[in-house]
């Protein structure tokens, strides 16, 4: 009950960011948005289930695609092009995930990162569809809310309608990971083949999380195409899968709110970088991985809640 | 005609470099148990670090193939130990726990590529030390690309030998089968561990240097090859020395026959596909016995 | 054998590298029978009961569970079969909670939406035999060995199981500890249980009938008493009883 609240208000103080925010800021908090939630649909796999994927980017990729494409051939409502976008995303990390999940614990690795380089060189290749590194163009998106439209400098309702899917998707895979299967899934992570002997169908359950996962990923990818105005192929490169990865470490696995949290604050300090030393911060971002992976495994959050317990300690 | 020929025997070469860059990979996951995703950093730091060497001797020697040897033997020395006091300071402390090492070895790559991306911006070219080519079927094909995939066949046999003659490919064996019993039998395994992962970055290096005549030497050329030698340790079977070579002759001569029809970056595309339905069939890969 | 038969398997062999470690193994089990199998190390107990639970798949002979010959089935199937077992080294989900290893054993035949009984209204029995109900919140790394040990057992336990397999239950407990554990244990009803153990003790206070296995074979196989007494078993433990 105390988190729903803690969420309510989180979510009424972004729904009145727009009044407080000038457009280039707004359009920073709807890239976390979208981009917090592929990483939480990435924690699903990561955090929860205990399986690192470097071919998220696969799924994000497809979601935006499958969104763009429908959007720019049929021009139907922004509903329809952003399922379209999800039921490719889903369906391609379904199939991909039957063989993905059968290749074992550093196999699966491999087979993801492969995956991505292989849907990278597919959509490369096919310039006429995809449009290649030049990618493809997309307008505003087709929404007003009482008279204010959406434009690709300044998002405006854009941002609102993202805020309204994330945080329905957060709402969600909330409910999935406290539901039993998420129960089913953290034992998968922490001993396989104890969950196996109490009668856990292992491969189904990490095969399940994967293709979920792949869907939500490819929600955020829609919700990217279509608020974005512009896609182009490098969304499929590994290194995508990769800062998934980054933010949902930093912030801290297997919690869902710390990939949110995590995003943020990457994006934050990239756009603080990026008039000043550009080039420094990938190295800044590995830095940063390299401390947190031998000090700080619990990530951001873990940091947040240890102060939590020394301050209620101290006050008693 | 020719061209089949030329992209057949383009493939054939590459193939070589791929397997000795599978063979460091699964060099550093037999022993360590990590999958190193900086091996591709360590790939461009050698062909890197090749390029400063023959820069730095250029006005000492007049030899330039003396200097390219070198460079074949300096820039591989000099990643190895790099490697070794990597593994000793950054990979150590979080021994054992799979999940973060890879991790940490992502970060290794982020930092070293854009290290590299800092000091030396741009593309540098190396010149190859032999030039010239040698006449098949009407074909003229570059001399240096047969001394290429000698080379690289050449470092493959040195480290079979190594791991199979020699008392630290023995201590290696026994850290691979069980390194608790190892350590108990006097084995100093720490030191195998850093060895062995820096033997392993060192053959990546081997592969830069040794390709840096044929590309363009740069901060983001090991991206590409990593993941070729992933899917090929992968296919070939975890572990598996024999296998990762016969892989990377599918891939790459598969590559290379896909080449004849259609665009390169399609071709690529088609020759992973066709490892997949490998990985598909034999999910342990061609010749890997345990599927972990 | 007397009695409807839980499990039966016949003719089981399993090779590592060449070497036998379960050779031509015939075994089976009434329902509600205690029986231990016992045999110096290495003898190839935990093989056998690798195989029995499926965590091996033997390389001839057949196993009969429930009525189902399960020679090829996977774990988890067996399991929900009703076949639970506990393992050497205690094997846990290290930052889980002992409500959620529990929870985790109650719901592991299938998955609802929406957990809505609690461990205590279900397994209240079972958290009592093991004394773990006022520990509910601790994380499995947060637990003494000995708890540890009663926790693999709790969650065996909670699947309400039709055979239990228990893979040496006293290992690395202090013998206050064990008598304990033969207690719990004395206390399962309704179920078969084949315990491996080492500590006689535990062996002669549980079961109704022994088997000892030496080098992949079954060497000797009745009440506890004629065991004692029969000199093949005591040449192959050396004097021990």
């Amino acid at each position: 009950m105390r988190k729903l609240f803690a969420f309510g208000v989180v979510f009424a103080l972004m729904a009145i960011a727009p009044g407080l925010l000038n457009p280039y800021q707004l359009s920073i908090l709807l890239k976390i948005l979208i981009w917090g939630l592929f990483a939480m649909s990435y924690d699903l796999v990561f955090g929860y289930t205990g399986l690192l994927s470097l071919g998220h980017s696969v799924y994000f990729g497809l979601g935006a695609y499958g969104a763009a494409l429908m959007m720019l051939q049929m021009h139907p409502g922004i509903a329809i092009s952003l399922a379209a976008g999800v039921l490719l995303g889903g369906l391609a990390a379904a199939l991909i995930g039957l063989l993905a999940v059968r290749s074992g614990g550093h196999g699966f690795i491999i087979v993801t990162a492969v995956t991505a380089l292989l849907f990278y060189l597919l959509a490369q290749s096919q310039r006429n569809v995809t449009g290649g590194d030049d990618g493809l163009t997309l307008g505003p998106l087709p929404l007003q809310i009482a008279g204010w439209s959406a434009g690709c400098a300044d998002p405006g309702p854009a941002y609102l309608l993202v805020l309204v899917v994330a945080g329905l998707s957060f709402l969600l895979l909330y409910a999935l990971v406290r539901a039993p299967l998420g129960l089913a899934l953290r034992c998968v992570r922490e001993n396989e083949p104890r969950a196996q002997a109490l009668g856990y169908d292992t491969i189904t359950l990490k095969w399940l999380a994967f293709a979920l996962s792949g869907g939500a990923a490819a929600l955020a990818g829609a919700l990217y195409a279509l608020t974005n105005c512009h896609i182009s192929t490098a969304l499929f490169h590994w290194l995508v899968s990769a800062d998934a990865l980054i933010w949902t470490l930093f912030g801290g696995m297997g919690t869902l709110v710390g990939p949110l949290l995590g995003t943020g604050v990457f994006f934050i300090l990239r756009e603080g970088l990026s008039g000043i030393w550009q080039v420094g911060y990938p190295i800044l971002v590995g830095l940063t991985l390299l401390l947190i992976a031998r000090f700080f495994p619990q990530g951001l959050l873990g940091i947040i809640k240890g102060l939590g317990q020394t301050l209620r300690g101290f006050s008693r | 005609m020719e061209l089949v020929l030329f992209q057949l025997l383009n493939g054939f070469v590459w193939a070589w470099v791929v397997a000795l860059m599978a063979l460091g990979l699964n060099l550093v996951y037999g022993v360590l148990r990590i999958i190193n995703v900086a091996h591709g950093a360590f790939y461009m730091l050698g062909a890197v670090a090749g390029w400063v060497i023959l820069e730095q001797l250029q006005g000492v020697s007049d030899m330039y193939i003396l200097n390219f040897a070198l460079a074949l033997l300096g820039a591989p020395l000099f990643v190895g130990l790099l490697g070794l006091l990597l593994e000793w300071t950054v990979l150590r402390p979080i021994e054992g726990q799979p999940v973060i090492t890879i991790i940490a070895t992502f970060a290794l790559l982020l930092i070293l590529q854009q290290g590299v991306q800092l000091l030396l911006p741009g593309t540098q070219q190396v010149a190859p030390p032999v030039a010239g080519g040698v006449e098949i079927f009407r074909l003229r094909y570059p001399v240096y690309r047969w001394v290429l995939a000698g080379l690289s066949g050449l470092f493959i046999t040195f480290l079979w030998l190594l791991l199979q003659k020699t008392r630290f490919g023995l201590w290696s064996r026994a850290v691979r089968q069980d390194p608790e019993l190892a350590l108990a039998v006097g084995i100093p395994v720490p030191w195998i561990f850093g060895l062995t992962f820096g033997l392993g970055v060192a053959l990546a290096a081997v592969a830069g240097v040794l390709t840096a005549p044929i590309v363009p030497v740069e901060a983001s050329m090991g991206m590409d090859i990593l993941l070729d030698s992933f899917i090929v340790v992968i296919v070939g079977g975890l572990g598996s020395l024999q296998g990762a070579v016969i892989a990377a002759l599918i891939l790459q001569l598969a590559k290379g026959v896909f080449t004849i029809w259609t665009a390169p970056v399609a071709a690529h595309a088609l020759a992973l596909l066709l490892m997949g339905l490998l990985l598909l069939i034999r999910p342990q890969g061609l010749l890997g016995t345990d599927a972990d | 054998m007397t009695g409807k038969e839980i499990l039966q398997a016949k003719g089981l062999v399993k090779q590592f590298d060449g070497v036998r470690a379960v050779d031509r193994v015939d075994f089976s089990l009434a329902q509600g029978e205690i029986c231990a199998l016992i045999g110096p190390n290495g003898a190839g107990k935990t093989t056998l009961i690798n195989l029995l639970a499926g965590q091996l798949h033997p390389d001839a002979g057949s196993i009969t569970f429930a009525g189902q010959n399960v020679t090829r089935w996977k774990t988890h199937r067996r399991a929900r079969l009703g076949l639970a077992r506990t393992f050497q080294i205690a094997a846990l989900f290290p930052s889980l909670t002992i409500r959620e290893h529990v929870e985790a054993a109650l719901q592991a035949d299938r998955l609802r939406l929406h957990q809505s009984v609690s461990v205590e209204q279900v397994a209240e029995d079972i958290l009592q035999l093991c004394e773990l109900g006022g520990k509910l919140e601790l994380r499995a790394r947060e637990l003494s060995h000995g708890d540890q040990r009663l926790l693999e057992l709790a969650m065996a336990l909670a699947r309400r199981p039709k055979l239990l397999l228990l893979d040496e239950p006293a290992a690395g407990l202090s013998s206050r500890e064990t008598d304990r554990l033969i207690q719990r244990i004395a206390g399962i009803r309704d179920m078969a249980i084949l315990i491996v153990e080492h500590d006689m003790n535990v062996v002669f206070q549980l079961a109704q009938r022994i088997t000892v296995i030496h080098r992949g074979r079954i060497l000797a196989q009745g009440p506890p008493q004629e065991i004692q007494r029969d000199p093949r078993v005591q040449e192959v433990y050396l004097g021990e009883p």
